[in-house]
């Protein structure tokens, strides 16, 4: 890919421009002090060549997470669980070994993810301690090991509160003046217009990244990054209206240059049955 | 004339015969062939287990594996005290070296392959396809930790960018990229060293499942004259986990449970934290999205590491993924024309273990009696005196291929026209009533006495066409006797079905 193929990419992604709402529809989509968040998930994983054919079926499969957040005593716990997955290639293997895990808790406290199989049984990521231990029992010289990929940090703090994050997946239209400033303000001024939208250019070492954004919204449609003049990163953003003055990002297309390859990665993440509603409770 | 008479009388029937050996109390030559990167001593346990249960003398001979087959069956006349053997027992690439052995002129009354790569192993031309793979997910993962330390440093208290507690998502994270990095590397190097199919050993180039010698040695012909030379020929078939991949090569069932569970646990933690940073990444954030992305790399790397195996060792091109014992697809482990007996689907030992599992070495006792008619030690008639072939669980007959009683008198087919029928000296006495559906809605499948003690005919499809409707008995058996019974047993010898 190079740079000069971007403006050729095919933009796909469904804007809802700015009119009016759908009937019926209101703010009360996300009502004031909302406290759940629920929706589903769906992760797709592909490889594909540099004319964007298909490379092999060994790719992870479809998969559809229904995830649920709530706020409780001030923590926002996750619950983030399998509700489908597609076939391994055309399905002969039967058992899968990918089908191992199925839920997800994080407490949302600092405290570690809970990770449970298929049959509820909770298992866990082993630390440094389990690693050498395994290596050792299989007879692993120590230094024959690779190294770390990188030390863990010592310390850990907890986690932070994920209700201003509403703003970044159903972004209010009102806002579009106040992110266009914070855009000019870390991009400067746009340079043109690609396909009616506003194109801006950050240059960071051999590095440029190029964002193209709905004029009117001021929301990111297109991102690409090339790297020493090849195109590295292509990513696409599409939303939907989500009541009388928000957009609902519904998707992200990501498809990223494999090192030492002309292939490319592409992980596409959609949302579907977005809620957010207020249970009340203890907050 | 009835129609089903006409229907069996108009068959070609393909009879692959399992006759009787010889009676007589004299000890029963048996030799047991290694694969590549191995000895004879691989066999040591089976060897004890095999003669201290049947009238066999046992031999274990060291091969060259890496030389081509030809050269390695050619030593086999070499090896003085051989030349009496009348039973083959060959593992993976040894079951190969037995067949030359026969096309060499060494007339045997037996032989049994076990995970052998009859039609190659799609790994030998798949090492390049599988490195670059490699290669990149574990780059994906080194670039994964680059990413993240480059925002834990840079980032923790930036106000400017309100995403995410990069601290937090680095403990999360930074010790799984550790354990992938370790472990991926040890499995992988560890099973293309115990396979040897980095070493560029001349054999190589025929294990390829596209290579003209493996389409000339199952060729008709060749495999006609094979059939003379070797009446009783059985292949036995291994599927094992997927789950960990190359790891169940060199490490214990346990092991690459634990390990290869984890690798997925870690993927899915790796998919959750991608979803928590995606729904929270402000969208002019170029890094955090960088990182985000490359975690997701990673993630998709561990969690399709077993699968990616998978698919190196099923299919030239790594186009799909098949059963296999981690080393071998099942489709090649078949030997043609051959009875067949198959581990549990899925559930049998992977390759380095096949000539050691208990659960093959009972195959292996269990086709030398039924099949080969090979005497216990001590003497008695084949098949523990109750003058029966007695077919276990998992026993597929396909098109063609046939069980007999231990006289031969009694010859029981599952016909290329989908029918089932039992012989007495060449006169049908019994079939399945299944007319038309035997053959008339498609091609012939296979009958099976399957483990759940159900004794089914399938047809092409997969559909059932006929069963005795004796499911819910695990251990139940299939027994053909010297009377011409046809009878499915209980664990205990009850008689659950007779024809």
């Amino acid at each position: 890919m190079q740079m000069t193929a971007i403006a050729a990419v095919v933009f796909t992604a469904t804007l809802a421009g700015g009119g009016p709402a759908t009937p019926g529809s209101a703010d009360t989509l996300v009502p004031p002090g909302w406290d759940r968040f629920s929706a589903d998930l769906t992760i797709t994983h592909g490889r594909v060549t540099a004319d964007g054919s298909s490379t092999s079926h060994v790719a992870t499969p479809t998969t559809v997470v229904h995830v649920v957040r709530t706020l409780d005593r001030g923590a926002w716990r996750t619950t983030f669980e399998v509700r489908g997955r597609g076939p391994i290639g055309d399905g002969r293997v039967s058992e899968r070994p990918q089908d191992v895990f199925a839920r997800i808790e994080d407490p949302g406290d600092g405290s570690p993810l809970r990770i449970f199989d298929a049959n509820g049984v909770q298992r866990h990521v082993p630390g440094a301690a389990e690693i050498a231990a395994m290596a050792s029992r299989l007879g692993i010289p120590e230094d024959q090991l690779p190294k770390d990929a990188a030390a863990p940090p010592a310390a850990v703090k907890g986690r932070p509160r994920i209700a201003a994050a509403v703003d970044r997946l159903v972004p209010l239209r009102s806002d579009a003046a106040s992110r266009k400033r914070g855009l000019e303000a870390r991009a400067g001024s746009a340079h043109g217009t690609v396909r009616g939208l506003d194109r801006y250019m950050v240059q960071r070492g051999s590095s440029v990244r190029e964002q193209l954004v709905d004029p009117v919204l001021n929301l990111p449609v297109e991102s690409n990054t090339v790297e020493n003049g090849v195109l590295v990163g292509h990513t696409t953003f599409a939303y939907t209206a989500y009541g009388r003055d928000r957009v609902l990002r519904t998707a992200t297309r990501v498809e990223r240059r494999i090192e030492g390859s002309t292939d490319r990665s592409v992980v596409e993440m959609r949302l579907d049955n977005v809620r957010f509603e207020r249970q009340g409770g203890a907050r | 004339m009835t129609s089903l008479t006409r229907r069996i009388l108009a068959s070609c029937v393909a009879v692959v015969a399992l006759l009787p050996a010889t009676p007589g109390s004299a000890q029963t030559e048996t030799t047991l062939i290694h694969g590549i990167v191995s000895s004879g001593a691989t066999w040591d346990t089976a060897a004890s287990r095999l003669s201290g249960a049947l009238a066999i003398n046992t031999h274990q001979p060291d091969l060259p594996w890496s030389a081509p087959y030809d050269d390695q069956a050619l030593t086999l006349d070499t090896i003085g005290g051989l030349g009496g053997t009348s039973v083959a027992i060959g593992h993976s690439n040894g079951g190969v070296v037995a067949r030359r052995w026969v096309a060499r002129g060494h007339r045997l009354d037996t032989l049994v392959t076990v995970g052998t790569p009859h039609f190659g192993a799609p790994l030998v031309a798949n090492l390049g396809l599988y490195g670059g793979w490699f290669y990149q997910g574990l780059n994906a993962i080194f670039r994964s930790g680059d990413a993240f330390s480059w925002l834990v440093y840079n980032r923790q208290d930036d106000p400017s960018y309100s995403c995410c507690d990069w601290q937090w998502l680095w403990y999360q994270i930074a010790e799984s990229l550790n354990f992938g990095g370790y472990f991926t590397q040890y499995g992988v190097f560890g099973a293309l060293g115990a396979l040897g199919v980095t070493t560029g050993a001349p054999v190589l180039g025929q294990m390829d499942p596209r290579s003209a010698y493996l389409q000339g040695i199952n060729s008709g012909g060749a495999i006609g004259a094979e059939a003379g030379s070797v009446p009783v020929r059985i292949g036995i078939v291994s599927t094992t986990s997927p789950l960990g991949g190359p790891l169940r090569l060199v490490a214990s069932d346990s092991t690459a449970d634990w390990i290869g569970g984890t690798f997925h646990g870690i993927a899915w933690t790796f998919y959750y934290l991608y979803f928590d940073m995606s729904s929270q990444l402000d969208p002019w954030d170029y890094d955090g999205w960088d990182a985000a992305d490359r975690l997701y790399d990673a993630a998709q790397f561990l969690d399709g590491w077993d699968v990616a195996w998978c698919a190196a060792v099923s299919s030239v091109g790594m186009w799909y993924c098949d059963g296999n014992d981690d080393a071998v697809p099942y489709t090649s482990q078949q030997y043609p024309n051959a009875l067949l007996l198959y581990t549990p689907w899925q559930g049998g030992p992977a390759h380095t273990s096949e000539t050691s599992s208990g659960g093959i070495i009972d195959m292996i006792q269990s086709a030398l009696v039924n099949y080969g008619h090979v005497p216990p030690r001590g003497g008695g008639p084949p098949g523990g005196g109750s003058g029966t072939t007695n077919l276990y669980g998992e026993t597929y007959l396909y098109p063609g291929q046939s069980a007999a009683s231990p006289n031969g008198r009694f010859v029981l087919t599952y016909q290329s026209d989908g029918n089932f029928v039992l012989y007495d000296n060449g006169g049908a006495v019994w079939a399945i009533n299944c007319w038309p559906q035997c053959n008339d809605l498609g091609p012939a499948g296979h009958a099976v006495m399957q483990g759940d003690g159900n004794l089914v005919v399938y047809d092409g499809y997969g559909n059932p066409v006929w069963h005795t409707g004796t499911y819910g008995n695990p251990g139940a058996y299939l027994g053909i006797g010297d009377d011409g019974s046809l009878r499915v047993y209980g664990q205990g010898g009850n008689v659950l079905w007779s024809r």
